[in-house]
Order: structure tokens, then C-alpha cells, then sequence
């Protein structure tokens, strides 16, 4: 096989003509439009409401226009007036051919729920066997596979495992930093070609390969590439913290992620220029925070997915609630499906008299700071703009001489970067943060609890 | 039943396919796996000895320990696995919680992943689990009986793939952290079928108890099967009863034993956990002195595996001290039953 044809998976459609792409994505966008209309009472009634019907459809303007924006406190609500759990999505009826039911981690709360059909689940593998290809993944690779039996990972186990033919090392234990000796041993006596894992599950297996006096250079030599993501954003500071520890360049790691509702999943290619995404199965845009107004390629705002193959839960104009842009130019790797940066959760993003912070900001400031852990906790006290940001972030404290110092230089970094006051809070491990499930979380409420 | 001929096979019958199968396996280890070869031959037996059921007794038996004893980066799988790598389908650690250095790890193929998903079909038909229910399966990412029950694609043969289900996978090790959105997802589809562990179904209960539900009312579960695995408890006669007050619906206990690639379920009599010997040759044996002890007395369980390819196990000694019945169960089934203490 020639090395340019070893690049794809679906070269056809990963190297398709943007026209012609964009020519495919409308006429999906139709069908969709059309199934959501006349299958979910959802889409019925907030169409109605919009003023807006199917045949109204013509151009990917058209879409952008005029159909409503979904999010998930809509089906939220759909779902305490009527008492469907799906929120009216739901286009399928409840049997046997509805292959899984999940729901999104509820990391904001009551969590949303959507389905798979056989054939959701047989695109859903095709992207993400597209995704896995494009980083990397070959035949007879050893996977260590770190994740959860949430929603992606049905259709990614499918995909390592039955498609490409990938061998899996499986534990039956989530890396928790006080359970992690098992992975460590297990990467230790098995080898792994891959690893993909959180970066929350890396640290601790790092954590517990220190306690235990392995090496972790020694312990990644078989590695060939870190898969990471998986709802963190993976920044450069966060690369080459990874390059320092286990001494697999940046160039060798690489971001993966997706929003569970509209079965969208995003992954970085080698030239590491923002994540793909598949354009024939979704159509993807930035919509302006203010004014909801659709924005051009390349501009910051938040990202709007729609699913264009969903049978059982399709979701039109899904608001991720995300901050980023969707790059639609060529990417040097060959593929003109278009790439996504995403910098944050715009609920997770702290006004500081005005100016939006997100985590990612602060990551890549605090990147280079010697001693930290990476792990961080930003904490909102006001309803309004905040005077100052503060944050709790877990150092090594052995790298620090005195920690006055070290928390002044910090907050002379930030305002030199962000232009924003801080105060800064050193804690002593990870654990000492507050989680939700298996994150670390980045922006803690206080003000919820006040009330 | 799924395999009525197999599942109510007369003894004798079924005395003779362990020993046809018997003979194979032991053949197999020998020639294939360095790890019993080596033992086979300290005890001093070949297989040819084996020349019906009661030689069994003639083999010796592995533990933990010897399973650990040759495991070395150079081979992860401490001379037992019978297969090269490319024909591995997936490894698996240990399912402790705590893991030894080094660690005993699993190997299946793709024969392997096929009966054993045949096995938990007949268990979960057992159990009065029927085409087209709402099946939720807790359990970690990689266990066994998360890959071999839920179909996630049309390639593999699983439980979904031969009788259709809706499934909703809850992850088993996060449940601590993840009780509320399993909880939801139970209250809004109450699933016909919930496969679960004594100790996520209390939290469950606590969960519903925070907002004054209850269970009875808000899951409204036909089948409920607690999983006997290492690091939950097993459901005895006292929480079967607690469950039944307080959640309603059939409580049946399973036995998981991932070394051996085993598992033992309750029918509706609750009686005994039904195993299948077409698969197993299950003995007890005396815990000092390591023979085997009469059915009905009390002894070690030990399991010998008659059809892995990956990392079979011969007298497997699991460490549960249980009785054996090998009575006909009322509900038709001839297979042996297994009482765990």
C-alpha cells in the first residue's frame, strides 16, 4: 500500500472537493430537517413556533437562518412537561431495534439522553474508525484503552477492536489515583503500542508509577502514541507537560473528543492544526454568543452541531455550549473536512470585569509555571463580572522555594497574559480539588451554594 | 431455554461429553501452554491418563500463587497462554480491586468470547430474560460481561446480537460518583432486566431516598440479577428478602469468575447456582489436604475449563468454600448446582 493511501480510511470522502462536500451536506440537511419535522413532536412544535417549515430549507444559509437552536435545558423542559425522557427527539419507536440508550455524564446536572439504532451505531463507527486512522491506529497495535462504558465508547471499542483489528488490554478499574498500581503494572508486563487515556487516568498512573519507583520514560518506551482528550482540552502546555514526563513528543499525542447528544466526535491529525471532524456526517458552525448570529470560518464563538445520519435521536442545531471555531479551510494533511478548536465551556468561563476567562487560557499560562500539576479549580463568587479571578491549583510544592513568591510570580503571569487580577491558592495534590465524577472541576459555583 | 438438548442433558450423558471434552482440553494444555506442561509433569501425569471423570483427581491443582510464578515482562502470561498474539482478541487484568506484582492476566479469543457468549445467554433466559427487553448492565468498561452481553456492533456475536435487547451501560466503577445519572436513566426506562452488584443497587436505593422515591414504585423491576464478583458481596437469603420489600420483582444471585472465564447463576427456584458442565468440570475440594470432597459436602470450588483457547485453567482452586448438588433442579435443568457459603 502506498504511503499516501495509508493516510485515510475513506480517502473518497476525506479528500472530497469542499463543493461537493458542502453540496452533500445540504442534501442531508434537508433529509434530516424533513425526519426530525415529521418524526419527533419536539421539532414539530419548536418549528411551528420559529415560524419555520422543512420545504423553507433550500440553502445551508437557509439552515443557518432559520431553524431554532437546540439546547439541552429545552429538552430539559420538554421532558418535566410531558414525562418523555427523550425530550420529543425521539423519532424511533422503543424496541428492540434501538441498540443502546445512554445519557451525557450530567456533569451540569440532570443528564440528557439520546439512542442508538443499528445503523446510528454503524455511522457512529465510521467515523470514529475515520477519527482513530487519522491518528494513528493500525492492525495489531496493542491498545491500552482507558475509558468508561459512556456513551462515545460504545462505538469506539467497536471500532479498535472489531474494525482495525487492534488487540485490547482492558482493566476492569477506572485509573483513580489511588487504584492505579494495576495499570501501571499492566503497561509494565504487556507492552501497550497505544495508550488512550483521560488526562486525569495519565497523571494518576503517573502518580502510582512514582510511588512504586517505576520509571516513566521506561514505562511509555513501547508507546507510540497518547490518545488523549476526552472532554479536557489538550493544549500545547498540557503536550509538553506530557513530552517531560514520559518523553513522548508532542507530535506523538494526540486530542480527541466529542459531545455525546449528537453523537459528534472531533480527533487531531499529524500536522496538529486544530481537530477534525467528519463534514459528511455533521455540519458544524460558530454562532456569535451575543447575537446567536452565524459566524464565518475561523471566528471565535460557540460551536453549533447538527447530526446529519441520526435515526433514533437527531439533534438539529445542537448549542454545545462550547467556545471555538470551526476552521473550514484545507488542512496540509490532505483532508477538507473542516477543524475545530474548542477553548472552553462558556458556563465554565469567568467574567472578570467583562472579560470572559476560560480554563484553557489559564492551562496555557500556567503551562510553563515549574512545579504545576496541571490540575486546577477556577472559583466563581459573584453572580455579575468578579473583580478578580481565584484559583486553587495543585503544585508540587517540592519544586517551590517559597511559596509567597511562587504565587506572586504566578499572578504577575496571568495579568501579564489575560490583563486580569488573581489570587492564588496552592494545594498539595489533585485530590484536593473538587470533582464531578471523574473531572476535575474547572469552574466551581460558589454562589450556587450561597443561595 | 436457550439450548434445551444441552441444558437438560441426562447425567450420563453429560458425564460422558466432560470427558470427551476433558480429554481434549487436557491434550491441548499440555501440548500448547508451557505452564502445564511444566506441572503436568512434576506431578508425574500425562494426559492420556485421564480416562474418565474421576481422574481428574490425578491432575494437580493451580492456584493463584502458581499462576503468578513465571509471569515476566518477557512473558506477561507466565507461560499460560495457549495462543500467539495475533490471535488474541483482548487481555484482561486482574478484576481485584488491589492487584498483585505481578499481575495475572487473561487472554480470550475469538472462539472463546462465542461460548462464552453462549453460556450467558442460557443464564440470562434462565433468568427470564426475553427479546426486545430494556436491558442495564453495571459493570466496568472491560469486564467480561460487558463485551460479551451488550452487542456494540453487528461483527461480533454477543448476547444483543443473538436476541435483540435495548441496552442502556451503566460503568460500574464510577458508580460511586455516577449514582445519580444511573438512577435517572433506571427511573425514566425502568428496565425489564437491571444486572447489578448488591452494593450499587443499596446506592441506587440511597439515591431514590434522597428525593423520597421509591424503588418499588420508581424502577419497577421485573429481574434484577446481583453480581458475585470480586469486591461486591454475594446476595444472601437476608438481602434477597430486604430487596424484595423494598424494590419488588425477582432477585437472583450470579457468580463471576473472570480466571476462569465462569459463570453460575440462579433460576427461579433459588436454588443453588446453575453452572454449565457441558463447558466446566466443577469440583470441591478439601481445603487442607486438596482432595476432592463428596457432593453435598462442603469444600473449595474448583473449576476446570474445558474449551478456552486463550488461557484455559485446570482445577482452578477460586478460594469460595461451597457445597454441590448434583440433583435435577425442579426447573428441568440437569447441570450441577452450586451453594457458595
Amino acid at each position: 500500500m502506498s504511503e499516501e493511501l495509508d493516510k485515510f480510511w475513506n480517502k473518497k470522502i476525506e479528500t472530497m472537493p469542499r463543493e461537493e462536500l458542502e453540496e452533500l451536506q445540504l442534501k442531508r440537511l434537508k433529509a434530516e430537517v424533513s425526519y426530525a419535522y415529521h418524526n419527533a413532536s419536539y421539532y414539530k412544535k419548536s418549528f411551528t413556533e420559529g415560524e419555520v417549515t422543512p420545504e423553507d430549507i433550500k440553502t445551508l444559509d437557509d439552515f443557518d437562518k432559520k431553524i431554532p437552536l437546540l439546547y439541552k435545558d429545552d429538552l430539559r423542559a420538554e421532558r418535566s412537561r410531558t414525562g418523555d425522557p427523550f425530550g420529543g427527539v425521539m423519532c424511533v419507536a422503543l424496541d428492540e431495534r434501538v441498540k443502546v440508550i445512554n445519557a451525557s455524564t450530567g456533569t451540569t446536572g440532570i443528564p440528557s439522553v439520546f439512542a442508538y439504532t443499528n445503523d446510528d451505531l454503524i455511522t457512529a463507527v465510521e467515523q470514529e474508525t475515520r477519527l482513530k486512522w487519522m491518528r494513528g491506529w493500525r492492525p495489531r497495535d496493542r491498545i491500552y484503552a482507558v475509558g468508561v462504558r459512556w456513551h462515545g465508547y460504545i462505538p469506539i471499542s467497536a471500532t479498535g477492536l472489531d474494525i482495525i483489528n487492534i488487540v485490547g488490554i482492558s482493566d476492569s478499574m477506572y485509573p483513580l489515583p489511588h487504584i492505579s498500581k494495576r495499570h501501571v503494572l499492566a503497561m509494565k508486563y504487556l507492552k501497550p503500542t497505544i495508550i488512550a487515556a483521560p488526562m486525569l487516568a495519565l497523571s494518576s498512573i503517573f502518580e502510582a508509577a512514582k510511588n512504586m519507583g517505576q520509571d516513566i520514560k521506561e514505562l511509555f518506551s513501547s508507546i507510540r502514541f497518547i490518545d488523549t482528550g476526552y472532554g479536557d482540552i489538550v493544549t500545547m502546555a498540557v503536550k509538553k507537560r506530557l513530552e517531560e514526563e514520559t518523553g513522548i513528543p508532542p507530535e506523538r499525542i494526540f486530542d480527541y473528543g466529542g459531545v455525546a447528544d449528537p453523537l459528534w466526535y472531533f480527533g487531531d491529525c499529524p500536522e496538529h492544526a486544530g481537530n477534525h471532524e467528519c463534514d459528511d456526517l455533521f455540519y458544524t458552525k460558530a454562532y456569535d454568543l451575543e447575537t446567536h448570529e452565524p459566524l464565518p470560518s475561523g471566528e471565535r464563538g460557540e460551536i453549533v452541531v447538527t447530526n446529519l445520519f441520526a435515526e433514533a435521536t437527531p439533534m438539529l442545531k445542537w448549542g454545545t455550549e462550547d467556545t471555538g471555531s470551526v476552521n473550514t479551510e484545507r488542512c496540509n494533511c490532505g483532508r477538507t473536512h473542516s477543524r475545530v478548536t474548542i477553548l472552553g465551556r462558556e458556563a465554565f468561563a469567568a467574567n472578570i470585569k467583562g472579560m470572559r476567562v476560560f480554563p484553557a487560557d489559564i492551562e496555557n499560562i500556567l503551562g510553563d509555571v515549574p512545579g504545576f500539576t496541571e490540575w486546577f479549580t477556577m472559583l466563581k463568587y459573584s453572580k455579575g463580572p468578579m473583580d478578580k479571578l481565584k484559583i486553587k491549583m495543585a503544585t508540587d510544592t517540592t519544586k517551590v522555594r517559597d511559596i509567597e513568591e511562587y504565587k506572586s510570580e504566578v499572578s504577575r503571569r496571568i495579568r501579564e497574559n489575560l490583563g486580569v487580577d488573581s489570587e492564588i491558592e496552592i494545594v498539595e495534590s489533585v485530590s484536593d480539588l473538587p470533582f464531578v465524577g471523574h473531572k476535575v472541576v474547572k469552574l466551581l459555583d460558589l454562589t450556587k451554594e450561597a443561595e | 431455554m436457550w439450548r434445551k438438548n444441552i441444558e437438560t442433558m441426562p447425567r450420563e450423558e453429560l458425564t460422558k461429553l466432560q470427558e470427551e471434552k476433558a480429554k481434549r482440553q487436557l491434550k491441548y494444555v499440555y501440548d500448547y501452554t508451557k505452564f502445564y506442561r511444566k506441572k503436568f509433569q512434576e506431578a508425574g501425569v500425562k494426559p492420556e491418563d485421564f480416562k474418565s471423570l474421576s481422574d481428574i483427581r490425578k491432575f494437580p491443582l493451580t492456584t493463584k500463587e502458581d499462576m503468578k510464578k513465571d509471569v515476566t515482562p518477557e512473558d506477561p502470561f507466565g507461560g499460560r497462554c495457549a495462543v500467539p498474539w495475533d490471535k488474541i482478541w483482548g487481555v484482561h487484568n486482574q478484576p481485584e480491586p488491589e492487584v498483585d506484582d505481578p499481575p495475572i492476566l487473561g487472554v480470550t479469543t475469538e472462539y472463546d468470547r462465542e461460548v462464552l457468549v453462549d453460556h450467558l445467554t442460557r443464564h440470562l433466559l434462565m433468568g427470564g430474560f426475553a427479546r426486545g427487553d430494556i436491558v442495564e448492565l453495571q459493570a466496568s468498561q472491560w469486564e467480561g460481561i460487558a463485551f460479551l452481553v451488550e452487542g456494540h456492533f453487528r461483527m461480533r456475536r454477543t448476547v444483543q446480537s443473538l436476541m435483540p435487547f435495548t441496552s442502556i451501560p451503566i460503568e460500574s466503577t464510577l458508580f460511586l460518583l455516577d449514582a445519580p445519572r444511573a438512577t435517572y436513566l433506571t427511573k425514566f426506562f425502568k428496565p425489564d432486566v437491571i444486572i447489578t452488584t448488591v452494593d450499587y443497587a443499596k446506592l441506587m436505593t440511597q439515591e431514590l431516598e434522597k428525593e423520597k422515591g421509591d424503588p418499588k414504585k420508581e424502577f419497577q423491576p421485573k429481574i434484577v440479577i446481583h453480581r458475585f464478583r470480586p469486591g461486591s458481596p454475594l446476595l444472601d437469603e437476608k438481602t434477597r428478602e430486604e430487596f424484595k420489600k423494598t424494590w419488588g420483582g425477582t432477585h437472583l444471585s450470579m457468580i463471576d469468575i473472570q480466571y476462569a472465564n465462569f459463570y453460575a447463576m440462579e433460576c427461579h427456584q433459588c436454588n443453588g447456582h446453575h453452572a454449565w458442565e457441558d463447558g466446566f468440570i466443577v469440583e470441591t475440594v478439601d481445603q487442607q489436604t486438596g482432595e476432592p470432597t463428596a457432593p453435598g459436602e462442603k469444600g473449595v470450588l474448583t473449576l476446570t475449563n474445558l474449551w478456552a483457547e486463550g488461557t484455559p485453567v485446570i482445577r482452578y482452586v477460586t478460594g469460595h468454600t461451597a457445597k454441590l448438588d448434583t440433583n435435577p433442579c425442579n426447573c428441568g435443568r440437569t447441570h450441577i448446582r452450586i451453594f457458595l457459603e
